[in-house]
């Protein structure tokens, strides 16, 4: 299997639905995978060793209103509801600043969603490359 | 364990420590307001997320790429700067040791920084706490509904 090494790797979204919880504890960024109803079904390790919540914490809980409250704005959130709102399918990186434990740290996301007839399905992902950013 | 008054004062063993630490931390993080510690220089150490988000546009101004790419704290002063320097100003002349530097300062965002959701203008208020490591304490706010109603207010005075 060949693995995205890298946070703009192509077809990410088709890579991450076909891999394993192991493959994806592999991964050089985190993942955050959470469906239509905004709960969390995929969590790895990088995210588990940065962010200090155990997988099993935070599965089922919702992404942007329990795991992760600085990402429920309109730059985060915001975007993936406009997505769903034109059906287009989703796939937007940017620089960010994160707030985990109020100290800012700068990180690069990406963000994808499948095209809206498949969202019942599918899963949208939050990717979070903190590494990337100190490396740019 | 001492006794002040008759009544012994529980000790707080690590655990509860710890938990009220977390609660502490939790509350600062919800919080609806943006919450925001500097010192003099005006580098950030502590911002809650409604911090982040009422500056996004300010920040994406400055480049939040080349924010990113520093290894230094963020620059509130920079990021204030993007929409007025009148603030950095007043932060300079403020001579005291501790005290209110501004209270309710109204910044207004350029409408090239506005998107869909961000707010168009941000109320500062900002104090000087003494004898603190980080003594800036900034609270943000959005004040896109009073901006809105002074202008209204503006047209009804023709």
């Amino acid at each position: 299997m060949d693995l995205p090494d890298r946070l703009d790797a192509p077809d990410m979204l088709a890579r991450l639905d076909g891999l394993s919880p192991e493959l994806l504890d592999e991964l050089p960024f985190g993942v955050i995978g959470f469906d239509a109803e905004g709960l969390i079904r995929r969590y790895n390790r990088y995210e588990v060793t940065c962010a200090h919540f155990a997988a099993a914490d935070v599965m089922g809980q919702h992404v942007f209103e329990e795991l992760a409250p600085c990402f429920n704005n309109y730059l985060v959130a915001g975007v993936f509801d406009d997505a769903q709102a034109t059906g287009a399918p989703l796939d937007h990186s940017m620089p960010y600043v994160l707030t985990f434990r109020m100290k800012p740290t700068a990180c690069a996301l990406r963000l994808l969603a499948p095209a809206s007839q498949n969202q019942g399905e599918g899963l949208r992902y939050v990717l979070v490359d903190r590494a990337q950013a100190a490396q740019a | 364990m001492s006794d002040t008054g008759g009544m012994a004062e529980p000790e707080l063993d690590p655990a509860t420590l710890a938990n009220e630490y977390a609660g502490l931390l939790q509350f600062i993080h919800m919080a609806p307001v943006g919450l925001i510690q500097a010192d003099r220089e005006g580098r950030i150490h502590l911002m809650n997320p409604m911090a982040m988000q009422l500056l996004a546009p300010l920040i994406q101004t400055v480049g939040m790429t080349k924010v990113a790419q520093r290894d230094e704290p963020l620059q509130l002063f920079e990021i204030l700067n993007v929409a007025s320097s009148d603030l950095h100003t007043l932060f300079k002349v403020f001579s005291g040791h501790s005290g209110t530097i501004v209270n309710n300062y109204q910044l207004q965002l350029p409408p090239r920084m506005r998107r869909k959701g961000s707010p168009e203008a941000l109320s500062v208020t900002a104090m000087l706490v003494e004898r603190s490591q980080h003594g800036l304490m900034v609270v943000v706010t959005d004040d896109t509904e009073n901006l809105r109603m002074q202008r209204l207010q503006a047209t009804w005075r023709r």
